[in-house]
């Protein structure tokens, strides 16, 4: 249980916090920016906030991989295994952010060259 | 310390200080080192007479108290040597002091030894290079 519950859920908690995963309006919102605050009752949170706790998630997940392995490179631990999990872990969320970035830009870049 | 905008290795040299990389490369030096003490041991597991040699003792307590005093490149520069093995007892007439069995121990665990370290430099490198280009590969 406790195994297979710790497996995958970095991206759950990723995808619960973005907007309208729960069905909101977001992307309407977004597609209506002229449309008045508030309409729809408590705002969804904006690209900018989700973003950023994806970044600081992304940080804390180094720091931590950075602890381990410093551990094991000062002889204070054996767990060789538990660093290399560690760096795998944040290598893979680093990633997922870069990746969510290139999404990001290209999809804007899409949009600017759409013609109006 | 001084970074002249138009000294450029100022720009390149803090992109490898992280400490666990330098700590990683220099580790991994010394276990290249460890490598070649083993070999000769084992080469000379019949000479008559021969002492066992490794990785002077003294290497790693010195490491641990630079590192600890937080002088990562006093601890860059510390150079590891080979001494001969003082605590390894010749159970031999002849005064051989290498017993190929714990030789072999020391061989593959320095082997992992090396293949961790080696993954954590090349990740470091990955990591870096996804974050220079923004793309995987």
């Amino acid at each position: 249980m406790a195994l297979i519950g710790s497996i995958g859920n970095l991206p759950s908690a990723f995808i619960q916090r973005l907007p309208g995963a729960g069905g909101a309006e977001a992307p309407t919102q977004i597609l209506r920016p002229d449309a008045p605050a508030g309409t729809s009752g408590a705002a969804p949170a904006d690209f900018g906030s989700v973003f950023d706790k994806m970044v600081s998630a992304v940080d804390t997940k180094q720091r931590e991989a950075s602890d381990i392995t410093r551990k094991v490179l000062m002889g204070d631990s054996d767990q060789l295994h538990q660093s290399v999990i560690a760096m795998q872990e944040a290598g893979v969320a680093f990633q997922l952010m870069v990746e969510t970035r290139n999404k990001v830009v290209e999809s804007y870049q899409e949009l600017m060259r759409m013609p109006v | 310390m001084a970074c002249p905008l138009h000294y450029s290795p100022c720009m390149v040299d803090p992109i490898f200080q992280s400490p666990n990389y330098q700590l990683a490369s220099k580790l991994l030096d010394v276990s290249v080192l460890r490598q070649e003490a083993i070999a000769s041991n084992i080469a000379n597991s019949e000479t008559p007479g021969y002492r066992r040699i490794d990785v002077a003792p003294d290497f790693a307590t010195e490491l641990r108290s630079r590192i600890n005093a937080g002088d990562m490149t006093a601890a860059t520069r510390l150079e590891a040597r080979l001494t001969e093995d003082s605590n390894a007892r010749s159970m031999r007439p002849d005064g051989n002091s290498v017993q190929i069995d714990s030789e072999l121990l020391q061989m593959n665990r320095n082997m992992v030894e090396h293949d961790f370290l080696s993954e954590v430099i090349s990740r470091n490198i990955k990591q870096l290079r996804l974050a220079i280009t923004g793309r995987a590969g």
